[in-house]
């Protein structure tokens, strides 16, 4: 119902370069799945690495995270966000050809924007959010 | 209950010193809700000695100073004016009573003016008559004429005589003794008074005999006040070196000979900053032989336990008697006063744990027979280690057993896990559960948990200035330490990046369970304690103040490390 609806819409659009020939739209959405995916992925990749990081603590002062360390880890998934988009977009034949530079700028946004996102909630669900708010 | 330490002469000051260092390092006296402290009882501490100014009061002075610093940062706000006081440690008062064997009541202005034995002999006040006319045929001229404001220079034949008019005159609470003992604020209280001084000094020789005495029959004719008294002698453990010159052999010194010496010897330290007619006077004092002579303290240790045995052991409750082998060679000659600043010495600590355990009432077993020796027959006096003190009961049982170096190692430990390992950066909301108590307390108070931050970094520095000085093998600092402890406790009180790791290294938990990794040390004892077993120690309440809650940490430390004693030995 979602893709349907972003199909409909223009926003695709905003996710490719060109869109001259039959299909770019779906590229378009294969594009924002991909980001919505690797954002996802990201997110559950750096919760997963915070909880380890917690368990593993072998003292109070490793176990409690300050809302700056927080941060750091939040701004550090950001770069996996992007090297991950990156390798998809350049080993994708469409998306390199119909998304193209432009498209890969908006969707590493809109991929972060995600991301962060679902930092945010995952800490506010979690007893972590102690360590957010 | 209230503890009195009568700190008599020179030694007895010191002793004194190590008691107050002792207690605000953390040994208890008593357990309290399963917790074992010294908080809840009080100690005040007289001081018997002419010698008002001496090394030893100013030394005591200063660590009073620290003492009230300490629990003013500890308690919760409430304090006395005088009284330093906190869940910590014993409430202390810390204006030391000066009783001065030399500010005596008088009949007529005359009387008690003249600070020297024939001047206090010659005095009256109520029917006390002048004594001079009998005594003086037991004197020489010089032993009535000498100057006695700066003690007795070791010759008890001057002091008793003193001390017995003063004994006499603390029956009149109108008296200056009498008014700074204030005895009539303890009757009917339950107090342990607890003497200590020198068998072989002036002061304390006959200070602790005549004090004993007199408490002793006060308690026996008003047997309901529940009053103990105990004592600590001080057998020679250290012995001072020479006089810069020779006494003479008889007769009196010219003018002339106290000028030229009083040029000669103007600049040692002993004679250093005092005014030229009072290194007259010393050089005077030094050519009659008023000096303590090392040659002659045994003897007159050995004349004053016989003392004992035959007239003034049956006053007291118990009596104590710490000493050394081999006495230790003190360095620098003085005659009293300011420049008699002795180190401290290990015998001296262990004076203060006699006073410990007579505090805790545990008794020193069957009080019909002697107890002889609490230490081992290879310790070397010289260099000793926390681990050769004797160990006292804290309570009724042998659990409560105190050992000196598990309680060095306690403090040690407690001082890195509040320092060191609570998250005070972090917002208390954000500390993870293992440390749910504290988080609690801090979490809707953040002000309040940056200035318990704050204060207990502070009294932190303060408990590690007296663990490390008291066990310092600096000559300056102490003597009878080997240093072994001191070089052990210094990674657990020191902020290099070396020693915070390894310790830190030690309290981490294992992988898979809350245990320790590793164990924290101190020569025999030892405390396996990780982060997250320390985390789950606060108090029920949580209105606790800070001393309650260090003495929770404290205690539990302690336990485990007796245990972890226990369990090595089995």
């Amino acid at each position: 119902m979602l893709v349907l609806l972003i199909q409909s819409s223009s926003l695709l659009n905003l996710f490719v370069d060109a869109c001259d020939e039959e299909g770019c739209e779906d590229t378009a959405l294969n594009w924002v799945i991909a980001a919505l995916v690797i954002a996802v992925i990201c997110a559950l990749t750096m919760l997963a690495f915070k909880w380890l990081k917690k368990y593993t603590a072998i003292n109070l002062v490793q176990k409690a995270w300050s809302r700056g360390q927080t941060m750091v880890l939040i701004l550090a998934g950001l770069v996996p966000v992007v090297i991950v988009l990156l390798v998809i977009w350049y080993s994708t034949r469409n998306f390199f050809n119909y998304v193209g530079v432009g498209g890969l700028l908006k969707g590493i946004v809109f991929s972060w924007l995600l991301y962060v996102l679902f930092m945010f909630t995952g800490h506010l669900v979690s007893p972590w959010r102690r360590e957010i708010l | 209950m209230r503890n009195v330490f009568i700190a008599v002469g020179g030694s007895g000051t010191k002793v004194a010193e190590a008691l107050v260092r002792l207690l605000a390092i953390g040994f208890p006296t008593h357990r309290e809700k399963n917790v074992l402290t010294s908080a809840g009882h009080s100690l005040q501490i007289w001081r018997l000695d002419p010698d008002l100014n001496s090394g030893a009061a100013v030394a005591l002075s200063n660590c009073l100073k620290d003492y009230q610093e300490l629990q003013a940062l500890l308690n919760g706000g409430q304090s006395g004016a005088d009284v330093a006081s906190s869940r910590w440690s014993m409430d202390v008062d810390t204006k030391v009573r000066h009783l001065d064997p030399l500010q005596l009541p008088q009949s007529a202005t005359a009387d008690n003016v003249v600070k020297n034995l024939g001047g206090i002999l010659d005095s009256r006040y109520g029917t006390i008559k002048s004594s001079l006319p009998f005594l003086a045929p037991f004197y020489e001229k010089k032993d009535l004429e000498v100057e006695i404001d700066r003690g007795f220079y070791q010759k008890p034949f001057i002091g008793a005589a003193v001390m017995g008019v003063f004994a006499e005159s603390l029956r009149d609470e109108n008296s200056p003794g009498g008014k700074a003992c204030s005895l009539t604020a303890f009757q009917n209280v339950s107090t342990n008074f607890f003497l200590c001084g020198s068998l072989h000094g002036g002061t304390g020789a006959c200070g602790v005999p005549v004090m004993g005495k007199y408490l002793g029959s006060l308690k026996r004719n008003n047997q309901t006040w529940d009053w103990r008294v105990g004592a600590c002698l001080l057998t020679p453990y250290c012995v001072p070196p020479q006089p810069p010159f020779g006494s003479l052999r008889d007769g009196y010194p010219t003018p002339q000979q106290i000028d030229d010496l009083a040029k000669e010897h103007g600049d040692k330290p002993a004679f250093k900053g005092l005014p030229v007619e009072d290194k007259r006077k010393l050089v005077e004092q030094i050519l009659l032989g008023f000096y303590a002579e090392p040659e002659a303290m045994e003897a007159r240790a050995r004349q004053g336990l016989a003392y004992y045995r035959d007239h003034s052991a049956d006053y007291f409750d118990e009596l104590y008697l710490t000493g050394k082998p081999e006495p230790d060679k003190l360095k620098v000659w003085s005659n009293g006063g300011q420049s008699q600043s002795n180190p401290l010495n290990s015998a001296e600590v262990v004076g203060a744990l006699a006073a410990l355990n007579f505090f805790s009432r545990a008794g020193t077993g069957n009080p019909e027979s002697y107890v002889i020796a609490a230490s081992n027959t290879d310790l070397n006096s010289e260099k000793m280690n926390l681990r050769d003190l004797p160990r006292y009961t804290a309570g009724a049982t042998s659990e409560d057993e105190i050992d000196g170096e598990a309680v060095f190692l306690s403090t040690a430990a407690m001082h890195h896990l509040i320092t060191k390992q609570i998250p005070w950066e972090i917002p208390a909301k954000g500390w993870p559960k293992e440390i749910a108590g504290l988080r609690k307390v801090y979490q809707d108070n953040e002000n309040r948990k940056l200035d318990d931050w704050k204060r207990f970094s502070t009294a932190n520095a303060l408990l590690a200035k007296f663990l490390m000085t008291t066990v310092d093998p600096n000559p300056h600092e102490t003597i009878g330490w080997s240093g072994e402890d001191f070089d052990k406790l210094r990674p657990y009180v020191s902020g290099d990046q070396s020693s915070l790791k390894e310790i830190t290294a030690k309290t981490a938990k294992k992988l898979t369970s809350r245990e320790a990794r590793g164990e924290l040390e101190l020569g025999n004892s030892s405390i396996r304690v990780s982060t997250f077993d320390f985390g789950g120690w606060c108090p029920e309440s949580s209105d606790f103040t800070r001393g309650e809650y260090l003495r929770m940490v404290w205690s539990n430390l302690f336990t485990r490390a007796r245990r972890r004693m226990r369990a090595a030995g089995a």
